[in-house]
């Protein structure tokens, strides 16, 4: 077989073809029996290697890891951004800071003449065993409170048809009895 | 009272949001989340631990300086996963450079050798666990050289066209062909031994 | 000079009194237990939360799954406040302030654990949550039902 023919046969398999070129090579395909059998060769390895690939994890800790990231995230030349030469960027970086002027001005005139009620609320926390930590998705239309700790208030002990694989004081209590 | 979120409770999506506002923690669990991933993906072009580890955190230093040109028009660890891509095809063209080709190593990169492999029907020949299967495929990988390595990485794992491979690995959509027939005829003849069904 | 500034006033009050102005109206809210799972697990018994709530826990959350545990409502006059008991283990106090805001408080096994108020602006949802055993999380999500106002008068006393 002509190799850029094993070339066009590898195209077909990989869905490159020309709708046109690729009728007829499927044709052939299906006729010639050498084709046939490079094909599956192929075939068998486009679909093996993927579903097969080595799973890999990253040797250090978490804690490690991340602090190597960090400290170069923390390097002067990371953590101040660089200036971008493009027109556009030099536009932007001329006209937004009045355009943020210009929107701080109209806030103010909007806000005192329509004052509202803040959507968004400081919760108090009244237990010294619940830290919480609320923040507010303007976009998602959705307070959030967080209680960090909520394994003395979780309103059930185990989730509904998930096994539990720990009991609370109560149950354990009524083995023993 | 803190008010930073409690990230490890946030979806994907807020995560990549309040990291793009500047918050540190935010990323740093995006890290976590994908870490392994960003990693193996390296390791997998590299073939070195050393060189995965400094790629997949240079990666993860480049991600968070372009957070901002993250659109969401792909997830996020695949997003990622370019950017570590072309940072080990970087390193590799700068080792290539360094490299002393072998014979057979150049007789590879232009598709001659691959023509005289006869078509591999797998015999079925012992019984494999799963864990066995992948380190059998592992071990060919390994085998091959990094210019079709690469391409079979970037076609048969990342799902990438071959226009796409091209551009990345600065060569034609010919070359791309050919590395990626003898990649695949190479990995046939290197894992002969496995039962069919295992291939199917 | 004196009866004119006294009746001038007494029309004041009365005009002020007679407009339609704060809503005294009672305050319809919703509240419901949701669970957060990455099993798929649905056996008819949990029914995942509608679409609206869904989309949004997906947006805030990890979990790939939010099932509809407790459904209460109520309908909490002003400066009043209602008992709802989302579990055997966890009860939500809420006090309606007037103005759309409303004072959460969330018991935990008899016990306050957390306090806040929060203005409910429907479709606007407030969101109590924390982790649950193997991974899950659990969630109190609450909003204000659209309800029709009622027009009272503006009282002159404050509470």
């Amino acid at each position: 077989m002509k190799h850029d023919l094993e070339l066009s046969l590898q195209a077909w398999l990989d869905g490159e073809l020309p709708e046109k070129e690729a009728q007829q090579m499927g044709a052939w395909i299906a006729r010639d029996a050498e084709a046939g059998a490079l094909l599956a060769e192929l075939r068998a390895i486009k679909e093996f290697l993927p579903a097969h690939e080595m799973p890999r994890t990253v040797p250090d800790t978490r804690e490690f890891y991340w602090s190597q990231i960090q400290r170069r995230l923390q390097q002067p030349e990371i953590a101040a951004k660089p200036a971008s030469s493009s027109w556009l960027a030099r536009w932007q970086a001329y006209l937004l800071p009045l355009t943020g002027v210009a929107a701080a001005v109209c806030a103010l005139i909007v806000t005192t003449h329509h004052p509202r009620t803040p959507a968004f609320d400081e919760i108090s926390a009244t237990s010294d065993l619940m830290e919480t930590v609320t923040y507010h998705d303007q976009s998602g239309q959705m307070t959030v409170v967080w209680l960090q700790d909520s394994s003395p208030i979780a309103p059930l002990s185990a989730a509904p048809n998930v096994q539990s694989t720990t009991k609370t004081k109560d149950e354990a209590d009524e083995e023993v009895d | 009272m803190s008010m930073e979120p409690d990230t490890p409770a946030l979806s994907e999506a807020q995560l990549v949001k309040l990291a793009q506002k500047g918050n540190m923690a935010a990323f740093e669990e995006l890290v976590a989340r994908h870490r392994d991933k960003i990693y193996a993906r390296a390791y997998s072009m590299m073939r070195n631990e050393d060189e995965a580890l400094d790629l997949s955190q240079d990666a993860w230093v480049k991600g968070w300086q372009r957070l901002a040109q993250f659109q969401g028009d792909s997830s996020f660890v695949t997003w990622m996963t370019r950017i570590v891509i072309n940072l080990c095809l970087d390193q590799l063209r700068r080792q290539k450079r360094q490299r002393t080709e072998s014979i057979e190593a150049m007789a590879e990169e232009t598709g001659g050798v691959e023509r005289h492999m006869p078509v591999v029907n797998p015999n079925p020949t012992q019984g494999l666990e799963r864990v066995e299967l992948r380190q059998r495929i592992d071990r060919a990988l390994a085998q091959l050289s990094h210019e079709h390595r690469t391409v079979l990485v970037l076609h048969e794992f990342e799902e990438l066209e071959y226009k796409e491979i091209a551009v990345r690995m600065r060569c034609s959509i010919g070359t791309v062909m050919s590395r990626l027939f003898y990649a695949r005829r190479r990995m046939a003849s290197l894992l002969a031994g496995l039962k069919r069904e295992n291939l199917q | 000079m004196r009866k004119f500034l006294t009746c001038s006033l007494l029309a004041w009050l009365c005009s002020v009194a007679a407009v339609p102005g704060t809503q005294a109206a009672d305050m319809k809210v919703e509240a419901k237990l949701v669970w957060g799972a990455n099993d798929d697990k649905g056996d008819g018994k949990c029914q995942p939360v509608d679409n609206d709530l869904a989309s949004k826990l997906h947006g805030m959350f990890k979990w790939k799954n939010y099932f509809e545990i407790t459904n209460q409502a109520a309908a909490i006059a002003l400066n009043k406040t209602s008992e709802l008991k989302m579990s055997d283990r966890c009860t939500i106090q809420v006090k309606n302030l007037g103005d759309s805001r409303v004072e959460v408080n969330c018991i935990g096994q008899g016990k306050e654990v957390c306090k806040g108020a929060y203005t409910l602006n429907p479709p606007t949802w407030l969101v109590l949550g924390g982790n649950a055993t193997n991974d899950t999380a659990w969630f109190i999500a609450l909003r204000a039902v659209d309800q029709k106002p009622v027009e009272a008068k503006r009282s002159l006393t404050t509470n």
